[in-house]
Formats: structure tokens, C-alpha cells, sequence
């Protein structure tokens, strides 16, 4: 009770209106606003494009920027009120559970196992990523098919290695699997000309190419898709604030990207909405924000940081970037992709 | 008349379920010098490892100084206070010098501090003709400095008995005399002494006493006059016919 | 009829001991040659990799780049040094990790030093260096902004781990040595089954459950911070194999000597600390060294839990865009660091050794 209580008068100040929310008393979203900073998770080593390390010592990457987002959501500001846990792939959901962290933003695939036996919960995906293969130039091949007989290296015990095999088998593709355990060890085989081809997650496998010892033009990423998966971002099961929070956090971004709302140009829009839905999207009339248990300007303050959908990836790991990745399917739906914002009423 | 130095009473001991030790009955006086010998595995060794409780007896009983051996651990401690032993490996610690092999215990009892500690060492390390090598460490002395070192090491606790299991027995033959002229006088001085020994020449010359031990039993004993002369037991022939000559 | 007997034995001259060696039959002189070409080659490209062809400076991305199959590029190290050192830590403040580590390994050299080496001095070394180490790294003192645990990393965190360590488990190892050996069965019984049961875990399995495990399991006061329960598993497996370490040292002394301080009426605390340890860690002062330089390297470990240390940071380093053709350059380095700190310990168990073999034949 008088968790709830603190949170309500917590909510009420950061509002200054009576709170419409309902905010369950154990949720995260509680803890997170009583404890005044987040705490997201990074990454323990570096995952390129998504969780890196600058010359500086400070974190950046599409992973990062959703985290700094969400903070600026929740405190008006990331600075001050973020704190990046370096977090391994394998103790994920074990620090969420333990509370170590309190969302885990780390390209998750959304499979059954995970959604079902683990007390997790997703949100709506934020990126598609497809594993697909990259082989050397001058070999020719147009497609995986072209790789028969070959052999493919694969990191070792992950969802890459069973969704190639099984691509393998269902296409009737005789290819040897070579395994490794360290992405740098896995990298490396390809180069030194151990296996015909590598088999990666896009991302991972375009930032890779762009630092081929051989330059980037002398690979191709062949076109075919072994498997898609939908990264998400996870809360534990059953706190719903604080899943829709996560939820509305990525169609906020993503409705900013189709309105045209940059990080620049959002001060205009804030004096000059075009519209109601704008005008209350970016808080000028109430009710966004106090539904969820948040300051109505929680978006203008998100977006005013780090910027849309568009932004975040484009510095990241698209044509800001060093990677230079295509947005292809995770672009908007207008665009090619398959992105859409939710509708703001 | 005072009490015995050392009073053992019907005592037995066991390893295990082998009886090492039949009903011993001893009295030691202030001031006698008693060697014990006997074949080996009669229990000399083990006889006089229990008076300072280096090995547990099982049934009896014996007293030093006044003081019953029992499992209060005040009792053990100032048994071993009062009785010193010299080993027949001399058990010198080999990380410390000969100085602080002999200052050491004094001064973690509490007996003596340091410097007081230093001086009777030297005294004592003179006494065995050997003050020249207090700053040395046992590795680098010969078989029969250490032994002599060991003497001292007993002697800085001013015990009122010493103990010798067999103190020449791990020694070259040159190096035994040099030994056994340190105990000698010892003797002369009055200290009480029970010696493990083989050195008949040494009973005849120092002990008031030979004890004949074979196979947990005091066999025979008496003066060494009488003793080597005119052994009663058969036993006893038959082992002083062995080692005949020493 | 007199001998006549040579001064000395003539030593062969260093030409001809190299001959007799190397050289003395064909089949010898051909391997030797062979070898001899292959080491050449070996180190000549290594030499050539790593100095000749090497770029070094720090804005020289683009020449390593091209010049990626000819030469090492150490630009990698001179960019993101700090990272590989001193981890997350923010960037302002660096200079306090750096100091802190530098205090950490001054202490360390001070142990060294035999004068360090009283029960007074040595303990008071230790816990004014942690102190120091501790005020520097954490802030919130003395005008210092406050930098939590989570912020740690790099080679100051490896170092703080690792130190942490040593100092905890090896006491706990003493303990666990002298409960095995205790005469009461029932006592030697437990510490020899916890003993054998916590060696035949994975450290990494300990470790893990400490991190996380451990939190949901221990009342809100006892949990702590992660960096302090992941120290004290660790330290726990340490002292499981010190102890045994330890007891095999024991083991190899003649029972004389205990019999001998025995027989002087020492009480059983001071023939322990005078007698018995000193000679039970010098015989087992190699393994001992062994087992430390181990626990330094799988330090590394606690990566898996998410700590930033030097092996975490090494791989942030070389994790971005910009260098990421560069990672063996990055893991040559970490390699140096680790190399310079596990040469300096065994370099310094075998001074122990020859200083603590005085006196003895």
C-alpha cells in the first residue's frame, strides 16, 4: 500500500495533475521511478552497432539509444537517470529476474521457449534481423544452393547453427557446419579461407564485411534468409505498466518517424502542432503520458534526445554509420518495411 | 624426603589393539640418572614419549614434578615445561637460526624476553662449545653440532629432568663422543636424566640406574655395577652378550 | 713415483660447446639447421609483423587499414588504451583508477620486501592499501564524485579482483588446512567433503551463483554489491585448493618437528604459526605460486557475470566499427599486461625460494 502510494505521489508530482494510472503496486515502473535512474542493459565486451564502446569510455549503439530513450521517457533526461549494466548474452534473464536490471534491450529473438518457460514477456519487436550468409566474390555464388559441398562456419550453440541447419535440410543442401565459440575466432576462420561461407545475423554480419582484411567489396552477403528473427525488448511476465510503457515507447518512435518529427525540427512542432493527435502526442494537451503512469511530455522528451525510429538507426547502423546497413524491412511500412506505429487516440 | 621427579604407575599403553606397554611401575628420584635399554621394539622409546605426552598412555598413572599427566591441558603444558627431550633426529628447526632455536620457546612462554633469552642462550650454546655458530642455520651445521645445539635449545627452558630418546643413535661415530661428554656434564651438574641409549660406556660411567626393557616390560634394573656385572635375567645375558664391546 | 695432477680440467671454449651440441654428427647438424632456419623465419616475420611494418600512432586508422596483411597495427592500443585499462570508468576521472591500480601493485612489491614482512606491518600494508584503493576508485570522499562498483574495470578491476582474492582465501585456506587435519574425525570429515565439493564445481558455476543465485536466497542486509559476492565465491574456491595446497606442505615435514615444539611446551597456536606454516609454505611455496597466477588469469572469468575486466574491456576496445580488423593486436596487449603480471609473480616465487632455502642443504 504504501509502495503504491509513493509511486501515486511520485506520478502526481512528475504530472502535476491528479494521475489517471493505475499503475500495479510491484511493477517495475514503480521501482524504476522511486529509484530515480534505469538501469539497461549493455553489453560485456561489445556487440557492433548495437552495444559499443566509444574512445571515451561511453556506450552507444541502436540498443543503447533505445535504453537513453527510455530513460529520457521516464526522468525527462538520460543523464543522470541511466545507468548501463554490463551484461553477458548469458546472464540476460537471470539479472532482469534478480532485478540487476530492470529491461533487457539486447536484441532478444522472440522464440517460444523463452516466452513461455521463463517468466519473460516481450514487447512488439523493434528489429527484424534475418541470419543470412556472406561468402567470398570470387566464388560466385548467387545464392546458399551455390554452396553445396561447401562448408559454413556458424558460431557454436546458437539459434544461428540450428536455423541453418534445418534451412540445410529442408533445402537438401549437403554443406559441412564448422562451429565456433568466440565471434572474433568465427570471423577469423572465414578470412584465413577455413569455410567457404559465414553465417551470421545480418548486422553483425554487414559490420563485419565493412572491416574484411580483403576490403568490403570482395564479399557478398548472399540474399538468401535462412531464418528471420524478431528482437524485442523484455520485461518479466505479468507486469503489464510496464510493458506497455516499453510497447508505447516504440510506436512513439516510430509515429514520430511517419510525422516527420526529428530531434531538430520537434521544438517547431511542440509551438506549432498540425494536428490534435500531434499536439497530444507531444503533451501540450494532456492524457499520453498520464495513462501510462508518465509525464504527458514523456515522448517530446524521448524524441527531443535521441530522436525517431529513423534517427536512432541511421547513427547507429545505417548511412551515419560506419556499417552502412539498408534499412530494408525494418523501415516503416511506407517504406518498405514492415514498422508501424501504434494509433494515438 | 621429596617427591619423585618421575612417578609412573601401573601403566599400559596400546596402539590400537597391540599392547605396547605391560603395567609399568617407575619412580624416578630428584637428581638420579637413569638409561634405559633394550632391544628394539621393547617400548623404551615409547616409555619415555609418554611422560612428556608425545604418545598417550592408556591405563595408570604418572605424574612428573608432583604434576599428574592426564588431559588437562595445563597439566600436559607444565609437564613439558619442566621435562626437556632430545631427540634422536635432533628435530633442530631448520628456518631459524641456532639462536633462535634456542630463544624461541623461552620467549613464547613468556619465561624470559628477548634479550634475557639471548643471554642464557649463549651461556647454554657456550656450555656445548659452540657459541661460534649461534648465528648459523642446523642445515649448515655437522650431526654432532646439532645434537649439541639441540641440548642447548632443551636446556634454555631450565628444565628440572631431560629426556634422551636415543640422542647418538642418528650420529657418525666421531661425532658420538662429543655428545656424550655434553651429557656427562650434565650429569655431574645433578640434572635428572632419563636416557634412551646403547652407550654402555656411557651407563657404566654416568647412570645411577640401567633399566633392561623388552617387550613392554621392565625386564630388569639396578645399579650399573651390578647390572653389567652380574645380570640376573636371562634376557638380559642374552642382550648384554649382543652389544658386548660398547 | 709422483702424479701429477692438472691444475683444473680444461673447460671446452664456447665455439666448441656450441659444435659438440648442435653439431656433432650430420643427422644433428642438418636438424639443427633446419630448426635453426624455422626459428629464423618464425621470429624474423613475427619481428617484422609486430615492429618493422607496425603502424603506431593513435589517428592512423585508415594506414593500418591498408596496410592490414603487411603489419600489426598498434594504432588500435593507442586509441583505446584507456578502455582496456581502466574499463568504463568515466572518462574525467580515470586518472583516480589508474592511481588506484598503480597503489595496488606498489603494495604488492611492498609485500615483497622482507622488512613488510612482520604480523603488524604486513597487515597494515594491506589494508591501507585497499583503503586507498577503495576511497580512490569508489569517490564520495574528500571532493571525489562518486563512482559505484558497476563502473569499475579494466586492469584497476582485475587487480581489485584478484587482490581481493589472494587476501581473503588465503587465511580461509589456513583454516580449512589445520580443520582438515583436525583429530576430531567428525570435524576433518565435514571440511575435507566441503573441501572436495567445492573444488569439483566449476568456478564459473560458484561464481555465477553468488552473482545471482545467492540474492534471492540471503536476507535484504547480507547481499551486498555483485562485485563483493562474486569476490567472496571466488575467494571461497580459492581457499578450497590453497588448503589442500597448504596441507600437502604440512604433510611433507618430518613429525619430529612438531613433536620437537611440543616437547618445549609451545601451545598449539604457536607451534602452528611458528613452526608448522612457515615450513609447510615453503615446500609448498611452487604450487602456491602456481595456484595464484592461476586465480589472476581466470579473473577474467567474472566477464560472464558482466564485469568489465581487462579481458571484457579488451574485447570493448576492439568492438567498434572503426577497429574491429584489429582485434589480435587488442588481444596481443591484453596478452602483455597479463604476461607482465604472471611473470612478475612467478619471478618473485622463485626469489622466495632460493631466499627461504638458506640454512637448509
Amino acid at each position: 500500500m504504501r509502495k503504491f502510494a509513493l509511486g501515486l505521489m511520485a506520478t502526481t508530482m512528475l504530472t502535476g495533475v491528479s494521475a489517471h494510472a493505475q499503475v500495479a503496486e510491484g511493477s517495475r515502473l514503480n521501482t524504476v521511478l522511486e529509484r530515480g535512474s534505469l538501469l539497461c542493459s549493455g553489453h560485456n565486451g561489445s556487440f557492433l552497432g548495437f552495444a559499443e564502446v566509444d574512445d571515451q569510455g561511453t556506450w552507444k549503439g541502436v540498443d543503447i539509444d533505445l535504453c537513453r530513450a527510455l530513460s529520457a521517457g521516464l526522468f525527462g533526461q538520460s543523464d543522470g537517470h541511466l545507468e548501463i549494466v554490463p551484461i553477458s548474452w548469458a546472464q540476460r534473464w537471470p539479472a532482469l529476474q534478480s532485478g540487476d536490471i530492470d529491461v533487457v534491450i539486447k536484441v532478444s529473438g522472440w522464440t517460444q521457449s523463452r516466452d513461455t518457460e521463463l517468466n519473460l514477456a516481450y514487447s512488439t519487436p523493434y528489429f527484424i534481423g534475418a541470419f543470412q550468409a556472406m561468402s567470398k566474390a570470387d566464388l560466385g555464388a548467387e545464392s546458399v544452393a551455390d554452396l553445396d559441398g561447401g562448408t559454413l562456419c556458424v558460431g557454436a550453440g546458437t539459434s544461428t547453427e540450428r536455423a541453418t541447419a534445418t534451412y540445410l535440410e529442408t533445402k537438401d543442401i549437403e554443406a559441412e557446419l564448422l562451429t565456433f565459440e568466440n565471434g572474433d575466432e568465427l570471423r577469423n576462420a572465414y578470412y584465413e579461407g577455413r569455410c567457404d561461407a559465414l553465417v551470421e545475423w545480418a548486422p553483425s554480419l554487414a559490420a563485419g564485411r565493412v572491416d574484411a582484411p580483403d576490403g568490403a567489396d570482395n564479399h557478398v552477403i548472399l540474399p538468401d534468409v535462412i531464418a528471420l528473427e524478431a528482437e524485442g525488448i523484455i520485461v518479466p511476465e505479468g507486469d503489464a505498466d510496464w510493458l506497455d510503457v516499453q510497447n508505447w515507447m516504440l510506436s512513439s518512435l516510430w509515429f514520430a518517424e511517419m510525422e516527420g518529427i526529428t530531434s531538430e525540427n520537434i521544438d517547431e512542432f511542440k509551438e506549432n502542432p498540425p494536428s490534435e493527435t500531434i499536439a497530444k502526442f507531444l503533451g501540450n494537451t494532456p492524457g499520453y503520458g498520464d495513462r501510462l503512469g508518465l509525464d504527458n511530455e514523456w515522448a517530446y522528451n524521448m524524441i527531443k534526445e535521441v530522436g525517431n525510429m529513423a534517427e536512432i538507426y541511421d547513427r547507429n547502423i545505417g548511412s551515419g554509420s560506419p556499417y552502412d546497413l539498408p534499412r530494408g524491412i525494418n523501415a516503416l511500412y511506407n517504406d518498405g518495411g514492415v514498422f508501424y506505429p501504434f494509433i494515438v487516440d | 624426603m621429596s617427591e619423585p621427579a618421575i612417578r609412573i604407575s601401573a601403566m599400559n599403553k596400546f596402539y590400537g589393539t597391540f599392547h605396547a606397554l605391560h603395567d609399568v611401575d617407575l619412580e624416578i628420584a630428584r637428581g638420579e640418572k637413569v638409561v634405559i635399554c633394550g632391544p628394539s621394539g621393547s617400548g623404551k622409546s615409547t616409555l619415555i614419549r609418554c611422560i612428556n605426552r608425545l604418545e598417550e598412555h592408556q591405563a595408570g598413572e604418572i605424574e612428573v614434578n608432583g604434576t599428574p599427566l592426564d588431559d588437562n591441558l595445563d597439566h600436559i603444558d607444565e609437564i613439558r615445561r619442566d621435562a626437556g627431550m632430545v631427540f634422536q633426529n635432533f628435530n633442530l628447526f631448520p628456518h631459524m637460526t641456532v639462536l633462535e632455536n634456542c630463544t624461541l620457546a623461552p620467549v613464547l612462554s613468556g619465561r624470559l624476553n628477548r634479550a634475557e633469552a639471548e643471554k642464557t642462550a649463549m651461556r647454554l650454546l657456550e656450555r656445548v662449545k659452540i657459541p661460534e655458530q649461534a648465528h648459523k642455520y642446523p642445515g649448515e651445521l655437522s650431526g654432532g653440532q646439532q645434537q649439541r645445539v639441540a641440548i642447548a635449545r632443551a636446556l634454555c627452558m631450565s628444565p628440572q629432568i631431560m629426556l634422551f630418546d636415543e640422542p647418538t643413535s642418528a650420529l657418525d661415530p666421531e661425532m658420538i663422543s662429543e655428545v656424550l661428554d655434553v651429557m656427562v656434564g650434565l650429569a655431574e651438574e645433578g640434572m635428572t636424566m632419563v636416557c634412551v641409549t646403547h652407550e654402555m660406556g656411557f651407563a657404566r660411567r654416568v647412570a645411577d640406574r640401567v633399566i633392561f626393557m623388552a617387550e613392554g616390560r621392565i625386564i630388569e634394573q639396578g645399579p650399573p655395577d651390578q647390572f653389567f656385572d652380574n645380570p640376573q635375567n636371562d634376557r638380559t645375558k642374552a642382550f648384554l652378550s649382543q652389544i658386548v664391546g660398547h | 713415483m709422483t702424479h701429477v695432477i692438472p691444475a683444473s680440467v680444461p673447460q671446452p671454449s664456447f665455439a666448441e660447446a656450441i659444435k659438440g651440441r648442435y653439431f656433432s654428427t650430420r643427422r644433428d647438424t642438418i636438424v639443427s639447421l633446419v630448426f635453426a632456419a624455422i626459428a629464423i623465419w618464425l621470429g624474423w616475420s613475427l619481428v617484422n609483423w609486430a615492429l618493422v611494418n607496425a603502424t603506431f600512432g593513435a589517428g592512423q586508422g585508415d594506414v593500418c587499414r591498408e596496410n592490414m596483411h603487411g603489419g600489426a597495427c598498434w594504432s588500435v592500443v593507442s586509441a583505446r588504451w584507456r578502455i582496456v585499462l581502466f574499463g568504463l570508468y568515466p572518462f574525467e576521472e580515470q586518472w583516480r583508477s589508474g592511481l588506484a591500480c598503480a597503489i595496488m601493485v606498489i603494495v604488492a612489491i611492498l609485500s615483497c620486501v622482507p622488512w613488510f614482512w612482520s604480523p603488524r606491518r604486513l597487515p597494515v600494508l594491506w589494508v591501507a592499501g585497499f583503503a586507498a584503493f577503495y576511497i580512490l576508485m569508489r569517490g564520495g570522499l574528500f571532493g571525489l564524485p562518486e563512482v559505484t562498483e558497476q563502473n569499475w574495470g579494466g586492469l584497476a578491476l582485475t587487480v581489485f579482483i584478484f587482490a581481493a582474492v589472494v587476501l581473503l582465501g588465503m587465511p580461509l585456506a589456513i583454516v580449512f588446512a589445520l580443520l582438515r587435519r583436525s583429530e576430531l574425525p567428525w570435524i576433518a570429515n565435514t571440511m575435507a567433503l566441503v573441501i572436495d565439493t567445492i573444488r569439483s564445481l566449476p568456478l564459473l558455476s560458484i561464481m555465477f551463483t553468488f552473482a545471482i543465485v545467492l540474492p534471492f536466497v540471503l536476507p535484504g542486509w547480507a547481499i551486498g554489491d555483485k562485485l563483493y559476492r562474486v569476490i567472496a565465491g571466488y575467494a571461497l574456491f580459492f581457499a578450497c585448493y590453497q588448503a589442500e595446497i597448504i596441507r600437502g606442505g604440512m604433510q611433507a615435514l618430518p613429525n619430529g618437528q612438531e613433536e620437537a615444539a611440543k616437547a618445549l611446551g609451545m601451545t598449539y597456536w604457536q607451534r602452528i604459526g611458528y613452526i608448522i606454516l612457515p615450513q609447510a609454505f615453503r615446500n609448498a611455496l611452487p604450487p602456491t605460486i602456481n595456484q595464484i597466477v592461476i586465480t589472476f588469469k581466470e579473473t577474467s572469468l567474472v566477464t560472464i557475470i558482466g564485469f568489465f575486466d581487462v579481458m571484457a574491456s579488451g574485447r570493448a576496445a576492439s568492438g567498434t566499427a572503426e577497429w574491429n580488423f584489429a582485434t589480435i593486436e587488442m588481444y596481443v596487449f591484453v596478452g602483455l599486461i597479463f604476461f607482465v603480471f604472471v611473470f612478475s609473480l612467478s619471478r618473485y616465487g622463485a626469489y622466495l625460494e632460493r631466499r627461504l632455502r638458506v640454512g637448509t642443504r
